[in-house]
């Protein structure tokens, strides 16, 4: 035994089922994207992963991580009662449920994330849940999963609002989780939940979109001095990611030791994330170059609200 | 043939992805900085997919583009980023590894190591590699890889000792 080991922040087989996560495919889809023989870099495109974190994934991500996997009956399968209760509810959450799901309704989003924990561990369930801030079109999805240990071929988990697209803060909407009862391994999920007042989003949304800060404003392509005037005409803030494109525009490098430069007005504006309630993130370059490097071409339309 | 190094890179990406991610998460403070080197290192692999060996050994390859791709990072390079896979990666930093007393002691020690040495003990005690992998990754010789370790080991004992940690525990194992 080497106590070097527990000097590992990880162990890779806690590491489980992260290949099929959304992250994994998202940074397989941009890398396999490129040209090998032209394009050196990979092309992060800010908003692709986001858009593939469906649901429908998530479940193929467990899915996969357990066909190496034994299958493990659940503490929630015995049948003599003196299994796990079969709902709970604190302060923060409850739990029940329904058909093949359980169904977690967070009563309390800025809570101790130990009081969700505490309650699916109640049910029989190794789930972490912690809710990050969001955009509010965001807010109720599930914005990363990890997992490791057994899964058994899981229905997967997914986040809704309850009722369906109902507005936070309405009388009786909430957040839910739901979890695939046949969930045997250890799930950690978080979950969009509403910003606090200046709290940064921990999601990347095109500000763009319709609902978005900047909906039916074109800002790829166009000078920092044109997008800034819109944002200052909504009364928002900016602040600037800088990027250095490739030659031949498909991708683009970021030194994160340069990003205080001053931003000239006549430099290029690419793309515009939400950064923060009220706050957008513009990614611009100094050089402007033929095509959009965030993209590798033009930003595709459904970023758009036009 | 465009095909074909798609379907034997996604092979290689599936079979290593999480062994990279533990690479990079073991090895960088931070889970942008760990993001950064997964990103980067398959990037490399895809446009090398042609030199990418087959089997076990493509993770060995792949643990040696890692390690080029931290040093470079070390030295200030710039840096390629997809935002998705931070996040992705953030809560494996929750907590800290240097729990104990002991532990952080024995990870200060390990922390004044020369890189080098820090290296090779971290692939046998992290990646769980025998002196034949190492020299792949290290693309050197086997006995020099057996010589460097028996070293950094002495080095790493010294450190402990001086540290007041019982040293034998923890460094002088056989590979």
């Amino acid at each position: 035994m080497n106590e070097l080991t527990d000097l590992a922040r990880v162990r890779d087989d806690e590491l489980a089922g992260r290949a099929s996560g959304a992250g994994a495919r998202a940074l397989l889809a941009s890398v396999a994207a490129t040209d090998p023989a032209e394009r050196p870099s990979p092309v992060p495109l800010p908003g692709a992963a986001s858009r593939r974190r469906a649901r429908r994934l998530l479940a193929g991500a467990l899915a996969t991580a357990a066909l190496a996997a034994a299958m493990v009956l659940g503490p929630s399968f015995l049948e003599d009662g003196s299994g796990p209760a079969t709902s709970y509810a604190n302060a923060a959450i409850e739990i029940e449920q329904r058909g093949d799901w359980w169904v977690a309704r967070i009563r309390d989003p800025f809570a101790d994330h130990a009081l969700y924990s505490e309650a699916f561990r109640a049910v029989g369930l190794d789930v972490t849940l912690e809710l990050v801030p969001v955009p509010p079109d965001r807010v109720g999805e599930v914005v990363k999963i990890g997992g490791s240990g057994t899964t058994g071929p899981s229905l997967g988990i997914g986040g809704e609002l309850e009722p369906e697209g109902c507005t936070i803060g309405q009388a009786g909407c909430a957040l839910t989780v739901q979890v695939g009862r046949d969930l045997t391994g250890k799930a950690v999920v978080s979950l969009g939940r509403v910003a606090r007042p200046g709290e940064s989003y921990q999601s990347s949304v095109v500000a763009t979109r319709k609902g978005q800060m900047l909906a039916g404003f074109r800002v790829d392509e166009r000078p920092v001095r044109e997008v800034m005037a819109e944002v200052r005409r909504r009364g928002l803030k900016a602040v600037f990611r800088i990027i250095d494109p490739n030659e031949n525009g498909g991708g683009y490098g970021m030194d994160p030791a340069a990003q205080s430069r001053p931003v000239g007005d006549d430099w290029t504006v690419w793309e515009a994330e939400a950064d923060r309630p009220g706050v957008v993130r513009l990614y611009v370059s100094e050089k402007r170059v033929a095509q959009n490097p965030i993209y590798g071409g033009p930003k595709p339309p459904e970023d758009t609200s036009e | 043939m465009d095909d074909d190094r798609r379907t034997r890179f996604e092979a290689v990406y599936e079979q290593t992805y999480e062994q990279i991610l533990g690479y990079a998460v073991r090895r960088c403070d931070s889970p942008e900085d760990a993001a950064d080197v997964v990103s980067e290192t398959f990037a490399v692999a895809w446009r090398r997919a042609d030199a990418l060996p087959p089997g076990d050994e493509a993770r060995l390859w792949l643990y040696g583009v890692a390690r080029n791709v931290l040093a470079n990072h070390r030295r200030g390079a710039a840096r390629w980023r997809l935002v998705a896979l931070d996040v992705d990666v953030a809560d494996l930093y929750a907590h800290s590894p240097e729990g104990s007393v002991e532990l952080s002691a024995i990870a200060r020690a390990f922390k004044e190591l020369p890189d080098g040495d820090r290296e090779l003990l971290a692939l046998v005690a992290w990646e769980g590699l025998d002196p034949g992998q190492i020299a792949k990754v290290l693309d050197c010789s086997r006995n020099a890889v057996r010589i460097r370790l028996y070293r950094a080991r002495r080095r790493f004992s010294k450190a402990l000792a001086g540290a007041g940690v019982s040293a034998n525990r923890y460094a002088v194992e056989a590979v």
